[in-house]
């Protein structure tokens, strides 16, 4: 069986936490697709209702009021719907690291000897349990020029590598180029989240019951661990805090459905599961801000 | 359905599903209309045909989005219905708006252990507490930096110190912040330069100093800089989008009327594609290739009355860049324009090359502004200027991206009152906190 580790060098953890969080949403919802594509909506009359996209600030809508409540009996336009509804951007750099530095995550250390090397066989390479991380490429030769130095890293990367090297999957701003950072996902800056999140786990299971490492999880002035010690479950207090929110029946059973695909007399598998049940709810819940 | 819509749907569906149940069946006294008591408002907990909390994963398409606004899918007016009101989740993405962090442990059990009648109270509250938060300043820094796509303080053009990039966000973060009018954007006389002390946490007044009556970021001079270009119309878009919000392309950059100028270039009627209200000898041109006003070499509007798609929104832009162009490459205002024309030499630009003799220079049709000042007061009564900053907010707090480069229009009628509340109050603080308490923002 792979370790952990050796899971962490690839791609498979990603994507089993990625597939669980899908497999927690076919478990749980209808799926949305059942909404007829199609079809255009009607209005009260009858008559289908356009849905040609005006400029906004000039478009003219159907829309019989300007009410932002709820009136379940008030028809809008398919823009106005799209407009009423919450949109789904990603979580700003900045955010990610606050809420992770505030739950016992360590994002200054790099992990490695930083030691310089290139990505070829020409120039310096790192031990084997690091890898050479680019930051300007290429750092390898190229011709006959020697490229930019690179640094040696821990392998697997430290969560604070994975933040601090995340600028350009989360597109950091560029301001010569007049680019803000941007608002929605890539599949590079959804990947690099759950990478993190992925790598954060063992940290946040460590330290959520320090009041100093994670000050966000401190209830009344008590701490929770992330899994009861007397039977290894989920504590409804700490997903609460990874999530934001308060976590309901339904989180925690989730969240021990997946401790329960651990082989209890297998120490590591356990630890893998637990790994992957912080990871999930924390994918799960930010994939949106 | 193809394999990565179901992915992309599966995961946000993931958390969808994991929140959807922290239920509601209560009134939201803070929606600025309609009958806060009507308990049919809200919905049965249990059946939501989406399976889901609202999340809308395309955040809303584009003007040139056929289906309105969710990508392959027409938006269905039950999704509305379907909602149902959360003070767990609206106090997360709130937190996350208004601070940049998650709710404190503290702060979720306060809310989850509150009764269902007062938790509109204590959702009340704890925006208000998160609107007092230093960090809302840092929060609200960086959606100015987005808006203007502009940071940094430490800028060189070409081995000389340029302007500051930070005074434009910090002078419109203070604005907010501060609670004061939404108008001192364009129209502020005083300390628009200000800077931000994120040790003492307070602003630091100071004035642009770059040669010319301030009027709000209408003067900044980082604006200037780094939006300088060609007979500045890169400076003229930033303005387009930033406060109009619509694209300076062929899609945004005309003013659409009913009525359009048959006045064409040349002695011939506008063909039956030009929109916009302006003669097209309004502007600058020529015929026969002779260019009269402007540089020897001109750039010829006139030839853009054959390929309208041009002329529709120049007859706007070139009443507008000129009132720009004296801004030089490091933001100073000086007393002839300082931007280049790309022709051979690449000339500094002169008025000929925008618009004809004694034609004033304009915001927009029927809304002239003889200089930056002007321009301010025009803009600030310009209703649909008014309406742009009330959706950049809306767009905001309801996650759906910027409504320029996202293309996430929001049709008037969603933002209607709070355009009302704006132009009552003044304050884009009171928009906003009205909008995260409205129904809407607190229903998934």
């Amino acid at each position: 069986m792979k370790t952990l580790e050796n899971m962490l060098r690839g791609w498979t953890l990603p994507i089993t936490v990625f597939g669980t969080a899908v497999a927690m949403s076919a478990a749980c919802t209808t799926d949305p697709s059942d909404i007829e594509d199609t079809q255009c909506p009607t209005d009260t009359s009858g008559n289908t209702m356009t849905n040609d996209g005006g400029a906004g600030g000039t478009t003219a809508t159907t829309s019989e009021g300007g009410s932002t409540g709820s009136s379940m009996t008030q028809t809008y336009s398919p823009q106005e719907v799209a407009a009423k509804l919450h949109g789904c951007r990603k979580l700003r750099y900045e955010s990610v690291g606050n809420l992770l530095r505030d739950r016992g995550v360590d994002l200054l250390t790099l992990g490695g000897s930083l030691a310089a090397c290139q990505t070829d066989a020409n120039g310096p390479s790192c031990s084997a349990d690091e890898q050479c991380y680019c930051p300007v490429p290429p750092c390898m030769e190229v011709g006959n020029e020697d490229g930019n130095d690179g640094m040696c890293v821990s392998k697997p990367a430290t969560p604070g590598f994975l933040y601090q090297s995340a600028g350009d999957s989360f597109s950091f701003p560029k301001v010569d180029s007049r680019q803000g950072e941007k608002d929605g996902h890539t599949t590079a800056s959804a990947m690099r989240l759950f990478d993190i999140f992925v790598q954060a786990a063992p940290q946040i299971i460590s330290n959520i019951e320090d009041p100093q490492k994670a000050p966000a999880c401190v209830l009344k002035g008590a701490t929770y661990p992330m899994f009861d010690p007397s039977d290894g479950s989920c504590v409804e207090q700490s997903i609460s805090c990874l999530i934001g929110m308060p976590a309901t029946d339904d989180h925690v059973v989730l969240c021990n459905l997946i401790l329960d695909k651990a082989d209890p007399s297998d120490a590591t598998d356990v630890m893998k599961k637990q790994h992957i049940a912080v990871a999930t709810l924390m994918s799960a819940a930010h994939s949106c801000e | 359905m193809d394999r990565g819509k179901v992915i992309i749907r599966g995961v946000v569906a993931a958390s969808v599903a994991l929140f959807a149940t922290y239920g509601c069946e209560r009134p939201n006294p803070y929606k600025l209309t309609g009958d806060a008591s009507a308990q049919e408002d809200c919905p049965p907990a249990t059946p939501n045909p989406t399976g889901g909390n609202g999340n809308n994963p395309s955040g809303g398409q584009g003007a040139n989005d056929p289906t309105g606004g969710q990508g392959a899918s027409i938006p269905d007016p039950g999704e509305l219905d379907a909602r149902v009101i959360d003070y767990g989740e609206a106090l997360r993405t709130a937190s996350l708006k208004l601070v940049g962090n998650l709710p404190t442990a503290n702060q979720i059990d306060a809310m989850a252990n509150e009764p269902e009648a007062t938790q509109p109270d204590q959702y009340a509250s704890m925006v208000d507490e998160m609107l007092s938060d230093p960090l809302f300043t840092v929060r609200m820094l960086e959606y100015w930096r987005n808006v203007f796509k502009m940071y940094g303080d430490d800028v060189e053009i070409e081995m000389q110190p340029a302007p500051s990039r930070e005074t434009a966000p910090t002078f419109a973060t203070r604005i907010v912040v501060e609670g004061r009018p939404w108008t001192d954007l364009l129209t502020a006389t005083t300390d628009t330069c200000p800077t931000y002390d994120e040790a003492s946490e307070s602003f630091v007044s100071a004035e642009c100093d770059n040669q010319i009556v301030p009027a709000g970021v209408l003067t900044d001079p980082g604006i200037h800089s780094l939006y300088w270009g060609n007979l500045a119309f890169r400076r003229n878009r930033f303005f387009h989008e930033t406060f109009l919000c619509r694209n300076a392309n062929a899609s945004g950059g005309a003013e659409p009327v009913s009525d359009p100028s048959p006045v064409g270039g040349c002695g011939i009627e506008s063909p039956s594609n030009y929109v916009s209200p302006w003669p097209i000898t309004s502007i600058a041109g020529a015929c026969d290739e002779v260019c009269t006003n402007g540089n020897a070499e001109c750039v010829n509007f006139y030839e853009y009355n054959t390929t309208v798609v041009c002329a529709n929104c120049h007859a706007t832009w070139n009443h507008r860049a000129p009132l720009f162009a004296n801004f030089d490459r490091f933001g100073d205002f000086q007393s002839s324009p300082q931007v280049l024309v790309p022709v051979s030499g690449s000339p500094f630009a002169v008025q000929g090359d925008w618009l004809p003799d004694n034609e004033p220079t304009a915001w927009k049709y029927n809304m002239p502004a003889a200089d930056l000042t002007e321009l301010g007061n025009v803009m600030k009564d310009d209703e649909e200027v008014q309406y742009c900053m009330v959706k950049r907010m809306w767009n905001y707090a309801m996650s759906r991206g910027d409504i320029v480069i996202n293309e996430t229009p929001v049709p008037n009628s969603v933002v209607e009152d709070y355009h009302q509340l704006m132009m009552t109050d003044g304050s884009l603080k009171e928009v906003l906190k009205a909008m995260l308490l409205s129904d809407d923002f607190v229903s998934f």
